[in-house]
């Protein structure tokens, strides 16, 4: 049997690996939500990679509708060819072109199909998907077909709450919330990246990145993979770990915003 | 079997559906929950769906899971013949086949693991079957490749992982949450078209086409976008306190929905000024507003009690700021308000069936169609905008 346990460079906590598990075998989506950078969308392909299965994508924006996920009928293209007569147009079928969700459904193995941000589009979206992940199919007037799923696709879904989603949809979910790693575990995420990094420099980096974090009234704290492109950059330039612990170099990496910047200059550095 | 679990999720408000608790009887048969540990994390993931409910979410579990009754035999016996004799084996850890229990002896061991356990965290006792994984056996298998312990570094058992209350900053509090206020609102539309010109017009399509006689002709045109426009005046006098997390409700939900949004507040009554910054007490003119929006087809919600002193209402210099003389009684400026916003309502938070009883109420009901501050009153609110709309078919 398939069975999520992380990979070598995305540790998973057993919260996450039973829910991915339980999403895996039970056959329900698994919604995940969580701080920004805490690696909702990265989860996906890490599933994907770690059974060894496609994945397909579906990034969601606001004006994505449930259709398009299913398929498009290319009415446009079928005009055009009409007017020019040089394709057979009699034959719809090729101008059904399956969405993301289409494709998964009909894939011949199972996929991880990831439906990014589904928090993006409009209230309803959600429920309109319900029936067809629940089902596992869908009928297509244009062609008189069902396509009827042959897998069933392992759906992670990420949202950042922008919108509440709805009770029906939620009620067949498997829910995570990908906390922010503390320092223990953000340690041991940056030694995946960087094996070969001085215990020193790593204790002192990460108290560091943790004293900014905990800044109260910073716009965007700053998330793993900025910590991780901070690090990056004070090996490539040889920082020692008294100078992020005396200073704060280079610390742009970090925070994106001037205000910011400034806000921490003044709350850390020198102190 | 796990019936108290389920009442004590209700009891803390977590509304777990029949549908949400058979997918976690389906896990446990599937056998995804070998310890408690699994049932502490999966039951979370499948029963709750929303984080600001984890904290009340790990209380229903150490309530549920601990405590001071210790099962009898009989009791024991109960719980294990709902059990399928292999998930007992395996959440005591047995391997199939090594060991040959019968019932009775699998009973006696399992507790004397119980008894072993109470200890601190009262695992003994325990009225469930589950909590068995407290214990370290259920434990193995975790420390994979790739996988800490605990929700990061813990490695305390699932009582002790809900003991810490983790999620108790996740505002918990969330009685009723802004959707259905926001479907409610988002039927306010006003589609105007806007953008490239990126969308097949096919009534166009066909009408140049067949001019064309037959040589199809494409015609495009600009997608239609909702620029629906709101004032919003909301009374944030004392006499609202209680209804303070409503307004803010309203307010997130309309924020959410509406970009062209302008909102301002008063205090009690509407006079020749209203406020920007309530707390700063940063001030426009009344009439500049009511001038400005107007023009420019802004539906208008006004949210208040609508309760007042009735000289606050009818008379000149009744503000109830002492150091205000208004010269023209708040009467006036929302009969001003109604005239000049065809499409407006009052949304009032006091139940319905004291309007009439309150004299200053009765009175703005008879300007402003009034509606209550709930997602009926909403609904119906917004249903009266539409059809008040400029340029709306009557």
């Amino acid at each position: 049997m398939t069975y999520f346990k992380g990979t070598d460079d995305y540790l998973v906590t057993p919260g996450l690996m039973e829910a991915v598990n339980a999403a895996i075998i039970l056959g329900r989506p698994l919604l995940v939500k969580g701080e920004p950078g805490t690696g909702k969308t990265m989860l996906a392909y890490k599933i994907a990679e770690a059974l060894n299965k496609k994945i397909i994508v579906w990034n969601i924006k606001s004006t994505t509708k449930a259709q398009e996920g299913l398929y498009v009928y290319d009415t446009v293209q079928r005009l055009n060819d009409a007017r020019f007569g040089d394709r057979d147009i009699s034959d719809i079928r090729q101008y059904i072109k399956l969405g993301p969700l289409g494709q998964a459904l009909s894939s011949d193995e199972q996929v991880v199909l990831l439906i990014d941000e589904i928090d993006k589009a409009e209230l309803e979206f959600p429920n309109d998907l319900l029936h067809e992940l629940d089902q596992m199919s869908f009928y297509i007037p244009e062609t008189r077909e069902w396509i009827k799923g042959k897998h069933r696709p392992i759906v992670v879904i990420t949202s950042n709450s922008e919108k509440e989603l709805p009770e029906a949809f939620l009620r067949r979910c498997i829910f995570h919330y990908i906390e922010f790693p503390d320092p223990e575990f953000m340690k041991k995420i940056v030694k995946v990246h960087f094996p070969d990094l001085e215990e020193k420099l790593l204790n002192t980096a990460v108290k560091r990145f943790y004293e900014i974090r905990n800044i109260p009234d910073l716009r965007k704290k700053p998330s793993t993979s900025e910590l991780l492109d901070w690090i990056r950059v004070l090996l490539s330039q040889r920082i020692s770990d008294e100078q992020i612990a005396k200073d704060l170099p280079f610390l742009g990496v970090l925070l994106k915003k001037t205000r910011d910047v400034e806000i921490a200059r003044r709350r850390l550095a020198g102190v | 079997m796990f019936e108290n679990f389920f009442y004590k999720l209700r009891e803390k408000g977590i509304k777990v559906s029949l549908n949400e608790w058979f997918t976690l009887q389906e896990a446990l048969e599937k056998g995804l929950i070998g310890d408690l540990k699994t049932f502490y994390y999966l039951s979370r993931s499948i029963l709750v769906k929303h984080e600001e409910l984890f904290d009340r979410f790990d209380e229903a579990f150490i309530e549920a899971f601990t405590g001071e009754h210790i099962l009898s035999i009989e009791e024991m016996r109960e719980l294990f013949e709902q059990y399928p004799v292999e998930h007992i084996e395996k959440i005591l850890a047995l391997k199939r086949g090594e060991y040959n229990y019968n019932l009775e002896e699998l009973i006696e061991k399992f507790k004397n693991q119980l008894e072993m356990e109470d200890g601190d965290v009262h695992i003994g006792g325990n009225r469930h079957i589950g909590s068995g994984g407290t214990s370290p056996w259920g434990e193995n298998g975790l420390a994979d490749v790739g996988i800490s312990f605990g929700e990061y570094h813990n490695t305390g058992t699932a009582i002790q992982v809900a003991r810490m209350r983790k999620y108790r900053n996740y505002s918990p509090d969330r009685t009723m949450d802004t959707r259905q206020l926001q479907v409610a609102i988002s039927r306010l539309k006003n589609l105007i078209p806007e953008g490239p010109e990126d969308e097949l017009d096919l009534d166009a399509t066909i009408r140049k086409s067949s001019e064309n006689g037959g040589d199809i002709e494409l015609i495009f045109r600009k997608r239609k976008k909702n620029r629906v426009r709101l004032l919003l005046l909301m009374d944030a006098g004392g006499s609202m306190d209680p209804y303070a997390h409503l307004v803010n409700l309203l307010f997130s939900a309309i924020k959410a929905r509406i970009r062209d949004l302008k909102f301002f507040y008063f205090h009690n009554c509407i006079y020749e000024e209203i406020y920007e910054d309530i707390e700063n007490r940063i001030a426009v003119k009344t009439e500049e507003i009511i001038r400005k929006y107007s023009e420019e087809n802004y539906h208008l919600i006004i949210v208040g009690d609508a309760a007042m002193a009735p000289s606050e209402l009818m008379n000149l210099g009744g503000a109830i700021e002492y150091w205000h003389y208004n010269r023209k009684p708040c009467k006036d400026y929302l009969e001003e308000l109604r005239k000049r916003f065809p499409s407006s309502v009052w949304l009032n938070p006091e139940n319905p069936k004291l309007w009439n009883r309150i004299w200053t109420t009765a009175i703005i009901a008879s300007i402003f169609p009034m509606f209550h501050l709930s997602v009926e009153g909403v609904e119906e609110a917004v249903r009266y905008l539409i059809k008040t709309q400029a340029g709306a078919v009557k």
